[in-house]
């Protein structure tokens, strides 16, 4: 039942991302793709794969995060300000599954953004006959649990503040997080043990979003595929980290007058 | 793919536009205001291919080191005693000093992350680095020619790019060629000019056309002297030295004594130079000459700030 709630409320947001034309701007991107890929293609790119392959899988993961993140924050304010709202929340379900549901269908629009995206970047490379290892599989899912990530913080946020600000702080938080580890780790040795566990609290409560990304495994040569085991954990900590910001997003959700 | 078109198209704009690409790469760097400062377009594109350039340099670090991101200590770290994987074990290490580098990721041991530091050293492009080899060197020559060819100015990719041709001396030929097309785009260049001289003593025992090559060095080093980086800096003070050493074995004492004093006016902590302006009378012992040397060395070194 609730499976079918969830389906139709997803399916909703995608039409809607369609009409919106959000996905002309996939479009776009991906001719920015094929053109400067013909544009490097006038000067050779002799030697130049694995740098090729660099900004390939750099431009691909930018773009599709930066799509995920506008399409998860600007969701649901719009919903309430243009009282689509109201007929939805007429109808047989909880405030807790319209989230979800939402939540679900800007995970897939920003699914079917990248694979767009990713399969150009693939035709374009195609044509310089730059190939990629195995990983590449590994890192295509491995983004795609990254994205549900994502979504689910530019949901939360949007509940709680105006959609300029959460797409700002989902902008701050996903592309920050990564320094703000890499400095708690350099700075943790020299601090006194409080502090200390202040920077393991940041950790733990920052998203991870780098782990999800493959990247430098996928375009450098001989790495070898990730064990299961790592992409079992990434699956559980996507799960978990949604779970928890679907969670938050209910919570200011449920009671807030519309 | 996007900055590559971008690239593309900076670089398609200079040969395209063939009088607005002299402006912003002019073969001789005006005294006053250059393009850039004048002309809002031309300082944004100027900035565009300088940092384009920048970054394809030290996209040649991740190359060398197969996608595995390196890092400087810290000053806290240093002082903290840590110390850095050291140099490669491949007979690169004139491409870089790598004593004070560690990985990005940290390793285990340093990491409080626990299973989140685990999972990061499995997803990321990570490995222990201490005694690692690097790949080719000849693998990133690619992206040297690429940046040049965005930014012309940008002279580290010239002297790095020539230095990787030379590693096999049959090359040498090519790393000069190279070298020659760099010195067109920056014609006053100490390092480039000095890089050259380098070529010509070393691999072909040159020593004329060498100490022409430092000469030229020499004169522009010395006419720009207060406004020198501290890459050129480091180039004219070599430059000094090898004109010491080039006319010592060409037998031309005057330009010798010129050469060398002038560098020790310009460098008075300089050991080296110190040394070979005031050689031991061959007259002495032994243990005097020894004497001698330490006696000037210490001088020179007394210079030190």
């Amino acid at each position: 039942m609730k499976a079918r709630v969830y389906k139709a409320l997803a399916k909703a947001v995608v039409l809607e991302s369609i009409r919106r034309k959000d996905l002309w701007v996939v479009a776009i991107l991906g001719f920015l793709i094929l053109v400067s890929s013909g544009a490097l293609g006038l000067f050779g790119i002799g030697g130049l794969e694995i740098f090729v392959k660099d900004l390939a899988v750099s431009v691909l993961g930018l773009f599709s995060t930066i799509l995920a993140v506008l399409i998860a924050t600007r969701m649901m304010p719009e919903e309430i300000k243009q009282r689509t709202l109201y007929p939805l929340l007429a109808r047989p379900i909880t405030r807790l599954d319209l989230i979800i549901g939402k939540t679900l269908g800007a995970i897939a629009v920003s699914w079917i953004a990248f694979l767009l995206l990713a399969a150009l970047t693939g035709l374009a490379l195609a044509g310089f006959h730059v190939t990629f290892e195995p990983i590449m599989a590994q890192y295509l899912l491995a983004k795609m649990m990254g994205l549900v990530v994502i979504c689910g913080l530019g949901v939360a946020f949007s509940t709680l503040m105006t959609p300029s600000a959460a797409s700002t702080m989902c902008f701050v938080i996903v592309f920050g997080s990564t320094m703000i580890s890499r400095a708690l780790v350099m700075a943790y040795e020299s601090c006194s043990p409080l502090l200390q566990w202040v920077f393991k609290l940041i950790d733990w409560a920052l998203p991870q979003v780098s782990l999800f990304d493959l990247g430098g495994r996928a375009v450098y040569m001989h790495w070898s595929p990730v064990p299961m085991w790592v992409m079992g954990a990434l699956a559980l900590y996507m799960a978990v980290y949604f779970a928890g910001a679907t969670g938050l997003s209910w919570l200011k959700f449920r009671r807030q007058p519309l | 793919m996007a900055v590559a078109a971008i690239c593309a198209c900076a670089v398609a704009c200079g040969g395209w536009i063939g009088n607005f690409a002299q402006v912003l790469n002019p073969p001789v760097r005006p005294a006053g205001l250059e393009a850039h400062e004048t002309s809002a377009g031309a300082s944004l594109l100027g900035q565009f291919r300088a940092s384009a350039s920048a970054w394809l340099y030290l996209h040649t670090d991740l190359y060398l080191h197969n996608g595995v991101e390196m890092r400087p200590l810290s000053d806290a770290e240093k002082l903290a005693g840590r110390h850095g994987v050291g140099a490669a074990d491949d007979g690169h290490e004139q491409l870089a000093d790598e004593n004070n580098l560690v990985t990005v990721v940290p390793g285990k041991e340093r990491d409080f992350r626990g299973v989140f530091g685990d999972l990061e050293r499995a997803t990321a492009a990570y490995k222990k680095m201490e005694g690692h080899k690097h790949n080719e060197p000849e693998n990133t020559l690619p992206l040297f020619r690429l940046m040049t060819l965005i930014d012309p100015q940008f002279v580290p990719g010239w002297t790095m790019g020539a230095t990787i041709i030379a590693r096999d001396d049959a090359r040498t030929g090519e790393a000069l060629s190279y070298l020659k097309q760099g010195l067109r785009e920056n014609p006053d260049s100490v390092e480039i000019l000095s890089q050259l001289g380098y070529y010509d003593i070393t691999r072909w025992k040159r020593l004329d056309e060498g100490a022409e090559w430092m000469e030229r060095a020499r004169a522009f080093g010395y006419d720009r002297f207060k406004f020198l980086d501290e890459s050129e800096l480091d180039a004219l003070r070599s430059v000094y030295r090898w004109l010491g050493l080039c006319y010592r074995d060409m037998a031309q004492f005057d330009k010798l004594r010129s050469a060398l004093s002038e560098g020790a006016r310009l460098f008075p902590d300089d050991v080296i130079i110190a040394r070979l302006l005031n050689p031991p009378p061959i007259i002495l012992s032994d243990s005097a000459k020894k004497a001698w040397t330490a006696r000037i060395e210490k001088a020179a070194g007394s210079q030190i700030r």
